[in-house]
């Protein structure tokens, strides 16, 4: 069971409102990525992935359950696990024109990790940015650029190198191909995976588009109401799906694709 | 056709359509000419005011009361002319410079101190605190400037720092109410988020992400301050509750010329003039450096 590298373990979330209700955001979810594999995680909006991304990021502490990482939970995490949590586990949003931030050049913003950790000089972590440049296709006179001189799949692909400055095992995209248009989301796309070759890297894809999961994922969870619907390989899921709400999602996702203006974009 | 137009660089030759009259946009990249060159004549006139003043500011001398400025019949020894007392006016304007450049520099830099202390607190704390601090701000907004100054003079007596300290209490939450939602637009934006994701705690997005990003929004805001600041400057002394005479400030000088419209109109009008025209050149600076500092805009 513990092939995962990183899972969330009977994770469960409440939020409390501010007139003393609570929303239940997680029950009892079990999750994990193992390394090289891609898993799908789809769902209707406030489904609860984010939550779950967010979580499994730590930027979220679960009400009830654990996240574990390399089979430790993160509550009994030492200094040294911590350090090797922040470089192993990483994440690409979904915003491109959110996520760098203006004011820094792009060698600044993609090697941050390492500037976190306070032990890189300047020029070591400039070439670092260089090499991680030409990893995502990106000339290496782009490294003393700002975000702002770049198009939304360029910044997306900066945030890719930022994901993959310390040789992560894990990274979270969240979405990261929604804010961009068909092309470039492909392009996007088959860089991951390119990527994943090379250094079998554990996705967790959170994703809208069931094309997209059906295309790239080996495995995919199913989210309704923050509640595992249904897990297993892409082919059973969504070939084959038992719950009524997959059903229901991926009708709606074959039905998008008679729709006229689809046919118009892929002619 | 006339040259002119032809050899503009905007002719629709070019591709584009002719420029309007009314220009409301600036041209990136243009220098502040005027505003620069009146901020550093104020700047300078500011730390070195009495050093260059050709007289005694504050030395009476009544046979010499009341002479008009060289350009209107007077001598060149008075270049501004003197006032009633016969104290030179351009020595009396450089040091009163001073007054008024240390009451902006420090309203604005204390001021702005302050109000991104709280702004960050309340930001990003969020919460009760940031009710409560979000409430004081308002509370102490809503109080009068002058009433303020008149109780503080009251119990501390009149002087440059009280007049700062009124500008202080008055600036700080016009500082923190912009620059607090300017926080929390910026620590929800998803690189500060990514920087918790790589192990970045508060500390370091505060410094790394938040402030960097506050910087425009607060430069602009500090330079209209500095105008606001010399206008409160004159105003409290022109009341009789700033700086205390015989030490001279803007406002000083303007309260005691008003009396000389009719007879000396050269008593108010200097002050008045080195007054606008300073307040009119922070705000255009501000705005230039807006556009400078903005690296959407930057080259």
């Amino acid at each position: 069971m513990s092939e995962y590298i990183l899972e969330a373990v009977d994770v469960s979330k409440s939020f409390h409102g501010r007139r003393g209700e609570t929303t239940q955001a997680l029950t009892g979810v079990d999750f994990g990525v193992a390394a090289g594999e891609m898993v799908g995680l789809v769902g209707e909006s406030g489904s609860g992935k984010t939550t779950l991304t967010r979580i499994l990021l730590g930027i979220e502490q679960p009400t009830s359950g654990t996240v574990r990482f390399r089979g430790t939970p993160r509550d009994r995490f030492t200094a040294e696990h911590r350090r090797d949590y922040f470089n192993s586990v990483s994440a690409v949003f979904q915003n491109p024109y959110s996520s760098l931030n203006p004011r820094r050049r792009l060698w600044d913003i993609i090697t941050e990790r390492r500037s976190i950790e306070r032990r890189a000089p300047k020029a070591e972590r400039r070439a670092r940015a260089i090499e991680l440049l030409s990893l995502v296709s990106l000339p290496a006179e782009y490294a003393d650029r700002f975000p702002h001189q770049l198009s939304g799949g360029q910044r997306q692909r900066v945030a890719i190198a930022r994901g993959l400055c310390e040789d992560p095992d894990v990274i979270v995209l969240d979405e990261p191909m929604s804010a961009l248009d068909v092309s470039v989301s492909a392009q996007i796309a088959n860089l991951l995976l390119d990527l994943q070759e090379k250094f079998s890297i554990g996705y967790i894809f959170v994703a809208h588009d069931m094309h997209m999961v059906r295309h790239l994922c080996h495995r995919v969870a199913v989210l309704l109401k923050g509640q595992i619907v249904e897990q297993g390989a892409v082919a059973d899921v969504l070939g084959n799906p038992r719950h009524e709400y997959t059903r229901r999602l991926v009708a709606a996702s074959e039905l998008r694709s008679l729709e006229p203006e689809e046919e118009r974009v892929h002619p | 056709m006339s040259s002119a137009l032809e050899s503009a660089p905007s002719s629709p030759a070019a591709g584009r359509p002719p420029r309007p009259w009314l220009r409301l946009r600036r041209r990136p990249g243009r220098r502040p000419w005027f505003s620069g060159t009146v901020m550093a004549i104020f700047a300078f006139c500011g730390l070195f005011g009495s050093v260059v003043a050709p007289h005694d500011p504050d030395k009476v001398n009544l046979s010499q009361a009341l002479k008009p400025p060289v350009f209107a019949g007077g001598t060149p020894t008075y270049l501004l002319g003197t006032d009633q007392l016969g104290r030179d006016v351009l020595s009396r304007l450089l040091t009163g410079a001073q007054v008024s450049f240390l009451v902006a520099a420090g309203a604005v830099l204390i001021g702005g101190a302050i109000g991104l202390l709280v702004a960050l607190l309340a930001g990003y704390s969020g919460g009760r605190l940031d009710a409560v601090l979000t409430r004081v701000a308002d509370a102490s907004m809503a109080f009068p400037v002058v009433l303020l100054a008149i109780v503080i003079v009251a119990i501390y007596g009149k002087g440059v720092t009280v007049v700062i300290a009124v500008l202080v209490v008055a600036a700080w939450p016009q500082y923190a109410r912009v620059l607090r939602s300017e926080v929390i637009r910026i620590r929800t934006q998803e690189f500060v988020t990514m920087s918790r994701v790589m192990g970045g705690g508060r500390f370091w997005a505060i410094t790394r992400h938040v402030v960097p990003n506050t910087i425009p929004t607060l430069l602009v805001l500090a330079t209209l301050q500095i105008g606001l600041a010399i206008i409160a400057e004159g105003s409290l002394s022109f009341l009789g509750i700033g700086v205390p005479p015989p030490a001279a400030s803007w406002g000083n000088m303007l309260a005691d010329g008003r009396n000389f419209l009719a007879t000396a109109w050269w008593l108010p009008v200097v002050p008045g003039v080195a007054l606008s025209l300073t307040v009119l050149a922070a705000n255009l600076f501000g705005d230039w450096l807006r556009q400078a500092l903005d690296p959407a805009t930057r080259r």
